[in-house]
């Protein structure tokens, strides 16, 4: 396996990783203030703050898995419920709060997908991509870790790229994406399984 | 150039299982099977699965609408209430107690059980359910003093009924409001379950007596006492199969205040202090 080379910071990085630190301590905080502690009582206002700050972003993740706003908004809650049962797991030194967020939506999404037996005909091909035009709270907690990713994704080839993003909205399983693609079931296995491995290289190097 | 002819090795393979179970393109018992035979896959698992989620934040924000914030802050309130019922369990049960003494075996009109609501999260964190109350609520103010001339009386026992066959989900909501218009409490009935969920909203304690829930079928038949309720907590009632056939669309529900829980055959004594009819979820 190629090793993918993270490129230095260039200054305009800089001072976005700034920026990714002080949004990331601000939801760890607030995180913190949900999850409460035996002698401090679970901070309702806080997952309010929490919600204002993650929910426009957590809704776009959860409607382009399940492309239908209402079900979206059901998700939606579901993961802010689910934020406020479980805030006490989130851990600061492993995870970021934002992916950690992310992956709440991303997952619950993916199961009211599979619960809806609903039929994707589309892939990620439609949706939106807005790197360049992430509104300033969304910049303020987009962390360094969608910059790590984004660029490793970038080292992946197209074939690898596309088929991990159809399978993180799609929820999709290799069988579904094998038909997709029209090819066979052991390339796209071998495809999608040689894209993961390069990928959590570069992520663990970068 | 990537070797990607080259086998893979074991070390590999462990880590694409990994980032496969991450994405979720494994069948759950190929997932339950890897994890049982290497558990310390599920932390590999969880850190891959939230790296992978910063693909996500690529995707345009969408503002969601307001109803979602209140919906998460009822459900997460109703959690809470939960939570204290359970604390106050023995106090609860006190005035349960009174109700289930009084019932018999064959009982069909005034035969309920209070349960801690397990359910209490999931029907509270409807999105949809809490938009429909909002209608419903404004929908029922219209209906004001409907139910206030009706003499309620706790009814008698009747014979066991037989079961009935099955018949189709029916979900049944209801917003019950005071004269004022402003929601004393919400309920909810499951037909799957034979369940009714209440949660008060604007209940007041009151040291004049005990809000007392009652059913009034749309056939014009004598209101069912339902049980007592906690302007506190979130109650579950599950009802038994005879009092499951009165709720039916556009039947209703009032609260009264009671100077004590009334025993079977008992009229009404109170005032009402909310009324709402059902309607169809």
């Amino acid at each position: 396996m190629s090793r993918c080379i993270q490129r230095p910071m260039t200054n305009q990085q800089n001072t976005q990783a700034s920026l990714n630190d002080a949004g990331r301590i601000v939801l760890v905080g607030l995180i913190g203030r949900v999850a409460g502690t035996e002698s401090v009582a679970k901070d309702a206002a806080a997952l309010q703050r929490i919600y204002h700050l993650t929910a426009a972003k957590l809704n776009g993740i959860i409607i382009a898995v399940l492309r239908d706003q209402a079900l979206a908004e059901e998700v939606l809650q579901d993961t802010y419920v689910n934020v406020w049962r479980h805030a006490a797991g989130f851990n600061p030194s492993v995870s970021s709060p934002i992916t950690w967020l992310a992956a709440i939506a991303r997952n619950r999404a993916v199961d009211r997908l599979r619960m809806e037996q609903r039929l994707r005909a589309d892939n990620i091909d439609d949706h939106e991509i807005v790197d360049d035009h992430l509104l300033a709270v969304d910049q303020l907690i987009a962390g360094e870790t969608s910059d790590r990713l984004r660029h490793c994704l970038s080292c992946l080839d197209p074939d690898q790229q596309r088929a991990i993003r159809s399978a993180f909205f799609g929820g999709h399983t290799y069988d579904e994406l094998a038909q997709r693609e029209g090819i066979a079931l052991s390339t796209m296995k071998s495809r999608i399984r040689r894209g993961l491995i390069r990928l959590r290289t570069c992520m663990d190097e970068a | 150039m990537n070797d990607d002819s080259a086998p893979l090795t074991a070390e590999e393979l462990r880590r694409a299982l990994v980032g496969e179970i991450a994405l979720g393109l494994l069948h759950p018992a190929e997932v339950s099977a890897a994890l049982a035979s290497d558990p310390s896959l599920a932390a590999m698992v969880a850190r891959f699965s939230e790296d992978l989620a910063g693909i996500g934040l690529d995707i345009a924000p969408v503002a969601p609408s307001p109803d979602v914030l209140s919906a998460v802050m009822v459900a997460i309130a109703a959690e809470e209430a939960a939570s204290k019922t359970r604390s106050r369990a023995r106090n609860l049960a006190t005035s349960v107690s009174l109700v289930q003494a009084a019932e018999r075996p064959g009982a069909a009109r005034h035969s309920t059980h209070h349960r801690q609501p397990s359910l209490v999260a999931r029907l509270a964190a409807s999105l949809v359910f809490w938009k429909l109350l909002t209608a419903t609520a404004l929908a029922t103010a219209s209906a004001l003093g409907l139910f206030l001339t009706l003499q309620m009386r706790v009814p008698n026992p009747a014979p066991q009924q037989a079961a009935l066959p099955p018949s189709p989900r029916i979900v049944l909501v209801s917003a019950l409001l005071p004269r004022d218009g402003t929601a004393q409490a919400t309920a909810t009935f499951d037909s799957d379950r034979g369940r009714l969920v209440i949660i008060p909203v604007g209940l007041q304690p009151s040291l004049r007596g005990v809000p007392y829930l009652w059913l009034v079928p749309n056939d014009d038949g004598d209101p069912i006492g339902l049980g007592p309720l906690d302007p506190d907590n979130v109650i579950a009632i599950d009802l038994d199969t005879s009092t499951r056939r009165h709720f039916t669309a556009t039947a209703g529900l009032v609260i009264t205040l009671e100077p004590t829980v009334p025993m079977i055959g008992a009229a009404a004594q109170g005032p009402v202090l909310a009324h709402g009819k059902l309607k169809a979820f």
